[in-house]
């Protein structure tokens, strides 16, 4: 929103509406942060002093170009919804420890700057930022981007990409590209579950994960569906054309807990102003989500393209707005279409009585001087008749 | 000689800058959004954009200008090809790594929009300088995108600038890829509206992408041409070509409603002819059958010039318009009717009240002059001239001030007790004469019913000349 737009009777550039709208969004992305806290902690647990700079980074970076961004196109000035700030901690979160700095820069910053600004503000973006500068950076950098580092050892410092230190790691990606199964141990689920295997920093700890997912289930009905058919599709195509040998099962676990499948599809994917508004066109964009991620992973020349994914799911989410409203909804929204009409009916009868009331009253003021003067004169008996008639 | 620049820096000001082909118009995008990759790809678009467009255009503002639309398309298609292949071969002989990287699309510029566009809306309406005008700065305008463009991508994208590498420390591969020719068009745009609304606020770059001047050039569908012969240049149905020229005239005289005006010119105009086109259709049948070859070839032309205005419009179903504004006029002149009949009940309604003001004003003067005239007469005979002659410049005035202040005047001048009472004659003679001199008006105005109003005037008339006469004969016996 432009500021010379805004109305200025007052002087005043955040009208309550305006005020609502950004804390309604705050609102939002703080419980994203609080879903993130897990995530952002094991990353730290597991890849040391290295992964939470990068965060901060990314996050000052995501701030500044929306600031100065803003100013450029003289927009409405709406940091203070942290929209800026859970775009650059997911852009964090999906990229390995090893990345160099300039790397994450670039995708903060395509973020805000090509794929958020241009469209305005949080709940009207088009596309979400975070997908966005990630698959920037992707199709750019794409070695820098899925060279998962070794675990490092408790104290020593994650090498750097294109540094002698950089020591490399075999990602659950990786292996499902060249079809090397996990094995059948309850250690090594075990290890996948907690996430002590290399990948991107906060994509590891699946139980983290699950736990958002939880929340999501508890808090956000909408999105919590759109996540669940994205997994639901994910799981359906992977048991039906699993990539390794050894069972559908295990290529459903592996193909669900590796790369960022189950991050994206729990917290890039569901972004609250990309949502259709109706349960099947949820539905359709969830699935449409998990099968282009699905066929990007077995076709693509990347080993992950959930980012894409999302991408393409949000320029189908017009499509999905217009799917039949399905029954349960429309009698929902009939219950509540009554319930409102009402409480409307039920505020008119109040004030017609009150009308009723004031003019009975003065009806009974002006009685009494005027008997004293004359008999029934017009005025009396209108007021009286009308009041009767009422 | 100023206002000639003034015409030709405006021109390109529009072609190239406000209605920028790439920018505004959207027009020609894929070429620059795929392929100008690097400084030497967009020379190449650029030079054979460039050429294509001026011949074109010129090649059209001179023969093309009389021809139907159907005529003029797949000539735009053979005229680029014929410059294509030239250029074409011209390239890959001395840069051939250069033109396998452009690929296909230095021959699909053969049938660049942009080509179609600028003919269409400009060429075929305007005369060889304007066209010469714009089809340079159209050109310049495409080229320069695709130069900045090609340029931008070449530095970013791949470290070097005209293959000479730059030792760039991050070369961002992305925007070698379609979508980052796309990201920067777009970039591009907003960048030069920004700069358009701080140079020429008037300016509104984005109504280059209407098409309506180009659906007004549309003469001639295919529709025609499959029931009538193959003439592009038929000179019978005169209607459409000068239709081009009509426009041209009323572009000085009407700049932003003469479109409204010709179109409503038209449907003005076709409301008879389709009048006369049901008659015929009604009278057909009614053709015994040896005469209908001779009727058929009667209302084919008639039927040609009939139906091409009404082709006119954009969609068959538009001749429901026609209907709609013949209702809207009749209702109209309705309206207009009703609107006049309740002015003039009006005005006779406040005819006849001033009439009745008039006449009890009449009534009312009549007996006070009759009254008075008796005193004033005796007492005129005992003032003598200062009256009747300050009574004078009294009745020759005519304004309200002159004669109110007048008998101030009076009262001023003389501080006579006699005064009064002739105060108050002389204030209610000129009171009275002002109402009978309205009252004279506006029953001469009125309408017939207030004839006796008229008469009561009339007697009121009288009774003022009578009143006068005497009172004039004692100033002319005064004066004398």
């Amino acid at each position: 929103m432009r500021t010379e737009e805004l109305p200025v009777e007052t002087g005043q550039v955040f009208t309550p509406e305006i005020k609502a709208e950004i804390g309604h969004t705050r609102k939002y992305m703080l419980e994203t942060l609080a879903m993130l806290a897990a995530p952002i902690i094991m990353a730290w647990y597991f890849y040391g002093g290295r992964a939470p700079r990068l965060m901060v980074i990314s996050v000052l970076t995501a701030v500044l170009c929306e600031f100065i961004g803003g100013h450029l196109i003289k927009s409405l000035p709406t940091i203070r919804d942290f929209s800026a700030v859970i775009t650059g901690l997911l852009i964090a979160l999906c990229l390995p420890a090893s990345v160099p700095v300039w790397v994450v820069v670039l995708a903060s910053a395509f973020a805000i700057l090509a794929a958020k600004l241009p469209f305005g503000n949080a709940r009207s973006a088009l596309f979400s930022p975070a997908a966005a500068g990630l698959a920037f950076v992707t199709i750019c950098f794409s070695d820098y981007v899925f060279a998962y580092p070794a675990i490092p050892e408790s104290g020593a410092q994650v090498g750097v990409y294109g540094t002698p230190t950089f020591t490399a790691g075999m990602s659950l990606s990786q292996m499902l590209l060249q079809s090397t199964s996990m094995g059948g141990d309850a250690a090594n689920y075990l290890d996948i579950l907690i996430g002590d295997i290399p990948g991107a920093m906060g994509t590891g700890c699946i139980i983290a994960l699950v736990g958002a997912l939880l929340y999501s289930a508890v808090r956000r009905r909408k999105a919590f569906g759109v996540t669940l058919a994205f997994l639901v599709t994910c799981a359906v195509y992977a048991f039906l054309f699993p990539r390794i040998m050894t069972g559908r099962l295990q290529s459903v676990f592996m193909e669900l807990s590796g790369g960022m499948l189950l991050f994206a599809g729990i917290l890039i994917l569901p972004y609250e102003g990309l949502l259709p508004k109706r349960f099947y066109g949820r539905l359709v964009y969830g699935a449409a989500a998990g099968l282009i991620c699905m066929l990007f992973r077995t076709f693509g020349t990347f080993e992950e393209g959930v980012v894409f994914a999302i991408l393409i799911a949000n320029a189908l989410c017009g499509v999905c707005d217009k799917m039949p409203v399905s029954r349960w909804e429309r009698k929902a929204h009939a219950k509540r279409r009554r319930l409102a009409r009402e409480v409307q009916e039920e505020k008119e009868q109040e004030e017609r009585r009150a009308q009723w009331l004031e003019a009975d009253a003065a009806a009974t003021e002006q009685d009494p001087v005027e008997t004293t003067e004359a008999k029934g004169t017009p005025e009396t008996d209108g007021n009286e008749g009308g009041g009767a008639h009422v | 000689m100023s206002d000639r620049n003034r015409k030709i820096a405006d021109g390109i000001r529009n072609s190239a800058l406000i209605q920028n082909p790439v920018l505004f118009e959207a027009i020609g995008i894929a070429p620059i959004a795929a392929i100008a990759v690097s400084l030497k790809t967009a020379i190449i678009l650029a030079v054979a954009s460039c050429l294509e467009l001026v011949i074109i255009e010129l090649f059209t503002c001179l023969a093309l200008k009389k021809a139907k639309s159907y005529f003029r398309m797949p000539v735009y298609a053979a005229l680029g090809m014929l410059i294509n292949l030239p250029v074409f071969m011209f390239f890959a002989k001395f840069t051939p790594n250069e033109t396998l990287n452009v690929g296909i699309f230095l021959p699909l510029l053969a049938v660049n929009s942009l080509i179609a566009l600028h003919c269409e809306r400009f060429a075929v309406k305007n005369k060889m300088k304007d066209t010469f005008v714009d089809a340079i700065s159209a050109a310049a305008g495409y080229a320069f995108v695709l130069l900045l463009v090609g340029t931008a991508r070449e530095i970013l994208g791949s470290g070097t600038i005209y293959s000479v590498d730059l030792h760039l420390p991050v070369q961002l591969t992305g925007l070698l890829a379609p979508f980052g020719g796309l990201l920067l068009v777009g970039f591009l745009a907003a960048a030069v509206k920004g700069l358009i609304a701080k140079r020429y606020p008037e300016e509104d770059p984005e109504k280059a992408f209407s098409l309506q001047e180009i659906s007004e050039s549309h003469v001639g569908s295919f529709r025609t041409l499959a029931q009538s012969e193959f003439n592009p240049y038929d000179d019978t149905e005169d209607e459409d070509a000068p239709r081009v020229k009509r426009e041209k005239k009323e572009k000085p005289v009407k700049e932003k409603h003469g479109k409204k005006k010709t179109k409503q010119e038209k449907i003005k105009k076709e409301k008879p002819k389709k009048s006369g086109k049901v008659s015929k259709q009604k009278e057909k049948p009614d053709i015994v059958a040896a005469e209908m070859p001779q009727s058929v070839p009667a209302a084919s032309p008639a039927a040609k010039t009939e139906e091409r205005p009404v082709r006119r419009a954009r969609h068959e179903d538009d001749d429901y318009l026609l209907e709609f504004d013949e209702m809207l006029s009749e209702l109209d002149s309705y309206k207009k009717k009703q609107h006049e009949k309740a002015e003039e009940a009006e005005k006779t309604a406040e005819a006849a009240k001033e009439a009745e003001k008039a006449e009890k004003d009449a009534e009312k003067s009549a007996d006070e002059t009759a009254e008075k005239e008796a005193e004033a007469a005796a007492q005129e005979a005992s003032v003598g001239e200062p009256a009747p002659a300050e009574e004078k410049p009294k009745r020759k005035a005519k304004s309200k001030a002159k004669t109110e202040s007048e008998p101030k005047k009076k009262t001023t001048s003389k501080a006579k007790s006699e005064d009064a009472p002739k105060k108050k004659a002389a204030k209610s003679e000129t009171a009275t004469r002002k109402p009978k001199k309205k009252a004279e008006d506006e029953s001469a105005e009125a309408a017939q019913p207030k004839k006796p109003a008229k008469k009561k005037a009339e007697t009121t008339k009288k009774s003022t000349s009578k009143a006068k006469t005497p009172a004039k004969k004692q100033e002319g016996g005064d004066e004398k």
